[in-house]
Parts: C-alpha cells; sequence; structure tokens
C-alpha cells in the first residue's frame, strides 16, 4: 500500500536474522508513522511512548511473521498498547493543554489554503486532531499518518472494518471543518507569526 | 538545547523542510519523504512549535522556487517519488475534495514529524535490537496477534468461520426438522409409507435434538392465534392419537376438552378424529401434489404437538424447513417413506442451500406463506366438514 513496502519487509527479514543495518532501515521507514499516530494520541510524550514500543518491537522482532505493511500494523498495535497503557498511568490528562496555546497562532482566513498548512505546525496541526474524538483521531492517523489500509486500521483498532471506515471519513470531514473554520482567527495572531 | 536544535534545522534539514512545505501537502505522501524524523528528547513542549513557527515561514519564502523536486532524503534512506493529491489508500472512505484540505493536513503533520533528525530515538531502538539479540535466539512462538502475514490466512479463517455458521444452523434447522416430522404425519388410516413414516417421527420425536425446537414451539403456541377452529381440532386429533398410541406428549386440558366438544363426548373422540384425519390426509395429498410451497403448508397443517394448530407460524417455518430436510437431516425418516418424502425431499431439494443458509429468513417468509397458505387448505377443505 504505501511506497516501501516491499523495502521494509526485506529490512525485517534481515533484521529478524540479526542484521543491525536493516533494523536501522526499518526503524527508519516507520518510526516516522508511529510518532505522528502517537503525537495524536498522547502529545507531547509520543516520544517516550515510542522508544518503549521500539524496546517492545526490538525484543518481540523475532515472533513477527509478515510483509511490509504487516510489520507497520504490527508496530503500530505495540506503540498502541504502550500509549494506552501511559494513558492509563497519567489518568486521564489532558493531551491539548500544553497545545492549546499555540492555536493562537492559526492563521488567517484570507490566506491560501497552501500557506495556511505551511504556518501550521505539526504541534498546531496535531491540536486539531486532538479535538477529533478518539476514535476517530485514531482512525484517521492511522490510515493517513502511517499509513495502514482499513482491514490492517481495524485490526490494530480492534474494531470492524465499516466501523474504521465511519470513523475515518467521520474525522476526516470534521477535521477539514475545523481547518475551516479555525481559519478565522484574529489578525493578531498572523502578526504573531510574521513577527517571530 | 531548542536553540541548538533550531539552529541545527537551520542548516540543511531546515531547507528541506522548507522544500517539503513549499510542495507540501499536495504532491508528498508522508511517508515517501523518509527525511529524517522529528528530533526525540526530553525538551520537547509547546515552545518547540515556536520553533518551528518563525523558521519555516522565512525559510519558505525563499524555498518553494528550489524545491520542485521531492524533499531530499539522508543519502541512506531511499528516495521517494511524487504522488498524487490523494493517498492512494483512501479512495473507500469517499473524500470529497473539501475533505482533502483535512489529508492534506494530515499529510503535513507526517512530513514534518519526518523532517528532524531522531538519532538518539534510532540509538535507544538499536540497542535494544542489539541486546534482545544478545539474549540469544530463543525459541519465540509466534502469536496470533504477531502474525500479520497478508491475507491468505485471513481468507481461511473468514471461511472456516462461515462454514462452522452455516453448519451450525442447518444443524439447527435438522433438529426442527425432526420435531416437525412426528407430527406432520400423523394418521392412523395411512398407507404403509404413512404409517412407516409415523412409526419413525415418533422415534424422532424423541430425538435429542428436537426438544430445543420443539419446546420453543411449544411455550410459543399457547399465546398463538386461534382462528381456524377446524385446523386446531385436527391438530388436536393427531396429539390424541399420539397419546393414544402411546408416543407422543399427552394432550394438555385445554386441548383434551376442546376435542371433547368438537367431538360431542370423550368417548366419541376416538371415532371423531379417525374420521377427521382420514379427510385431513387426502386433502393435504392433494396439496403436496400441488407444488412445493404447498407442500410446507401440508407440513404447516399437520404440524406437531397439541398447541401446533394455534402456531402455524412457527410450525410452518419449522416444518417447512423440516419437510425440505428430511433426506440428510432425518436419515431413518427418508429410507423408509420413499414416495412421500422424496416427493417433498425433491420438490425442497432446490431450496436447500437457500434454507440452510438463510434459514431465519427463510423461517419468515414461510410464515405469511404457511398461514395463508394454511387457512387456504383448511379453508377450501376442511371447512365442509367442521361446518
Amino acid at each position: 500500500m504505501q511506497a516501501f513496502d516491499g523495502e521494509l519487509g526485506v529490512a525485517v527479514a534481515r533484521a529478524q536474522e540479526g542484521d543491525e543495518a536493516a533494523f536501522a532501515v526499518a526503524y527508519r521507514l516507520v518510526q516516522p508513522g508511529l510518532l505522528g499516530y502517537l503525537r495524536g494520541i498522547v502529545g507531547d510524550d509520543a516520544e517516550d511512548v515510542a522508544s518503549d514500543a521500539w524496546l517492545e518491537i526490538a525484543r518481540d522482532l523475532g515472533r513477527f511473521k509478515g510483509d511490509g505493511a504487516g510489520f507497520r500494523g504490527w508496530t503500530a498495535t505495540i506503540a498502541r498498547h504502550r500509549a494506552l497503557d501511559h494513558l492509563r498511568r497519567q489518568k486521564v490528562r489532558p493531551r491539548a493543554t500544553a497545545l492549546e496555546n499555540d492555536l493562537l497562532e492559526l492563521p488567517g482566513v484570507h490566506d491560501t489554503h497552501d500557506q495556511a498548512l505551511e504556518s501550521l505546525s505539526t504541534t498546531q496541526a496535531l491540536a486539531l486532531v486532538a479535538r477529533l474524538p478518539r476514535d476517530q483521531a485514531e482512525a484517521v492517523l492511522l490510515r493517513v499518518v502511517v499509513g495502514l489500509d482499513g482491514p490492517a486500521a481495524a485490526r490494530v483498532l480492534g474494531k470492524r472494518p465499516g466501523a474504521v471506515r465511519t470513523a475515518t471519513h467521520r474525522g476526516l470531514k470534521r477535521l477539514a471543518q475545523l481547518l475551516r473554520t479555525e481559519g478565522v482567527t484574529e489578525d493578531g495572531a498572523r502578526t504573531l507569526g510574521e513577527s517571530g | 538545547m531548542n536553540g541548538s536544535g533550531g539552529s541545527r534545522r537551520g542548516h540543511g534539514s531546515d531547507g528541506r523542510h522548507g522544500d517539503s512545505q513549499g510542495r507540501a501537502m499536495p504532491s508528498g505522501r508522508a511517508e515517501s519523504e523518509m527525511g529524517e524524523p522529528r528530533h526525540g528528547g526530553a525538551g520537547q513542549d509547546g515552545r518547540h512549535a515556536l520553533n518551528d513557527a518563525p523558521a519555516p515561514d522565512p525559510a519558505a519564502a525563499p524555498a518553494p522556487a528550489d524545491a520542485p523536486d521531492p524533499a531530499p532524503a539522508p543519502a541512506d534512506a531511499p528516495d521517494p517519488a511524487p504522488e498524487t493529491r490523494t493517498p492512494p489508500g483512501l479512495p473507500d472512505v469517499g473524500l470529497t475534495a473539501a475533505d482533502a484540505s483535512s489529508v492534506d493536513l494530515l499529510l503535513a503533520v507526517a512530513v514534518r514529524v519526518r523532517a528532524e533528525v531522531d538519532s538518539a530515538g534510532e540509538a535507544r531502538a538499536l540497542a535494544a535490537f542489539r541486546a534482545a539479540r544478545e539474549q540469544g535466539p530463543r525459541a519465540a512462538r509466534t502469536r496470533r496477534r504477531d502474525d500479520w502475514r497478508p491475507n491468505p490466512r485471513r481468507r481461511v479463517q473468514r471461511s472456516v468461520r462461515t462454514t462452522l455458521a452455516v453448519l451450525l444452523s442447518s444443524l439447527t434447522l435438522g433438529g426442527v426438522a425432526f420435531a416437525a416430522i412426528g407430527s406432520a404425519t400423523r394418521d392412523d388410516d395411512a398407507g404403509p409409507g404413512r404409517g412407516e413414516r409415523d412409526g419413525r417421527t415418533g422415534t424422532s420425536r424423541g430425538a435429542p435434538a428436537a426438544p430445543g425446537p420443539s419446546g420453543t414451539q411449544g411455550a410459543g403456541s399457547t399465546t398463538g392465534d386461534r382462528p381456524a377452529s377446524a385446523r386446531d381440532t385436527e391438530a388436536h386429533c393427531r396429539a390424541y392419537e399420539e397419546k393414544a398410541e402411546g408416543r407422543g406428549r399427552a394432550l394438555d386440558a385445554t386441548a383434551w376438552r376442546r376435542l371433547a366438544d368438537a367431538a360431542g363426548g370423550t368417548q366419541k373422540v376416538a371415532a371423531y378424529c379417525a374420521a377427521r384425519l382420514g379427510d385431513a390426509d387426502d386433502a393435504g395429498d392433494r396439496e403436496q401434489g400441488a407444488g412445493e410451497s404447498a407442500g410446507k403448508q401440508d407440513g404447516t397443517v399437520r404440524s406437531t404437538g397439541p398447541d401446533a394448530g394455534r402456531r402455524p407460524d412457527g410450525a410452518g417455518a419449522a416444518a417447512g424447513s423440516a419437510t425440505g430436510k428430511p433426506d440428510w437431516a432425518g436419515e431413518p425418516t427418508a429410507q423408509g417413506t420413499p414416495d412421500q418424502t422424496d416427493r417433498q425431499g425433491r420438490t425442497d431439494q432446490g431450496d436447500q442451500a437457500d434454507q440452510g443458509s438463510r434459514a431465519d429468513q427463510g423461517g419468515r417468509a414461510e410464515q405469511p406463506k404457511g398461514a395463508d397458505g394454511s387457512g387456504r387448505v383448511d379453508g377450501a377443505d376442511r371447512t365442509p366438514d367442521t361446518k
């Protein structure tokens, strides 16, 4: 499904044999998607959760069976478990607290589409995603950021493919709506950005 | 550390960062950037975003002209290819053009996430890998959740599940068939074929599979409708016959009383029933010859139990399916009664698959047919008798 699933599959197979360089390749291919997904769930602690996840991934690498796309789904599942554990430990710390300040910097309405997206930081973008309901946020992140297909995303989330499809659709629609409405902010916000 | 990270980004990766943004979302599939992942550090907080926001702006202004190509990636990572606007994997979600903006947004997220070197995180992961490797190649079994092989495994599972479901439903219907067959053809005046079938149905009624469906039938039938008194009486007669022959359930008090009223006295019940059932079976034969649906309705009419007459619906469903399945669901019945059963079996063969896989629908579909048909059968053939 993704551009480098073939390379990823080869790298994983070699890493299972003990090839360290192959493991590094697999890491680079997978980590960005995992990080983006984790940011949407746990926010700022994404790197810590990702580290925990990679510990488990490295430890259980021998158990994995599958191709590159399967590896993405497998690692996403592990990452999700770690994220849920993290959330439980944190006792429902609100994801968006550290991120809300950045919402003031959202671009104004007369920015073009691309300009608006450019001036958005990752954190701001994820702040928008954080405002989705959790199941929609997860579905959207898994489908778009991690790059899983429908059945794989359903398996990671433990839901039926139809439910995941619905959640993805609704999440994207709501995200688009948020983008449109959040674009209408005070000009002062843009000034801040320009002067920064 | 944030400052140093920012300046580091200002060198090479920031240009790349700007490049990726310049073309950004429309052309860049996120993972295809393959750039450096975001720097993993302990100092991540909201202020990081401030570093993000100013840096891309000045970089983005000069950068777009320089960014016709896909984002340059680290030498050891594969170069991405530019991709279309909509991610190839999302057509099934049915996005409108407006929603594509949200997809772009998320791609932007992924893009930026990749824009930094995650050297610390990678080092940690490699260390974990080495440590796990040191532990030796223990025989790690692949648990179910570790098995992510593509489709064939899942297809097999799904087909197994489907097969099991079909088997279970057909077994259930077979049990119901056993229950229904008993009363479907109860008649002491019947020909040899029927008599054999009676004998077999008597034993089959005791089949363990029968109690469940029969129980539900009996339970549901007490609240059934009673417009067709003729049907009731005939069913009562059948139950009486069964009781007299010592095989069936004892006629309950209400049914017995009704039968006695219809017959004009408890002593006359036997003779009354004999007369009634003789006519009923003839009519039933004609109906069977008429066609499969009639055959099912006949089964409905002759449904089992003392209260069956009041329950054409459930019994129709059961008997309709039951008469359709005597061949392989009820072996003894099929063998002994070639003419009747085979005819029913053949007429219903066409529906076997349908009934098996759509048992509920078939049952429900049978109900109105059964009810109407029984009414018709009764009205046409039995009304003269009872009236």
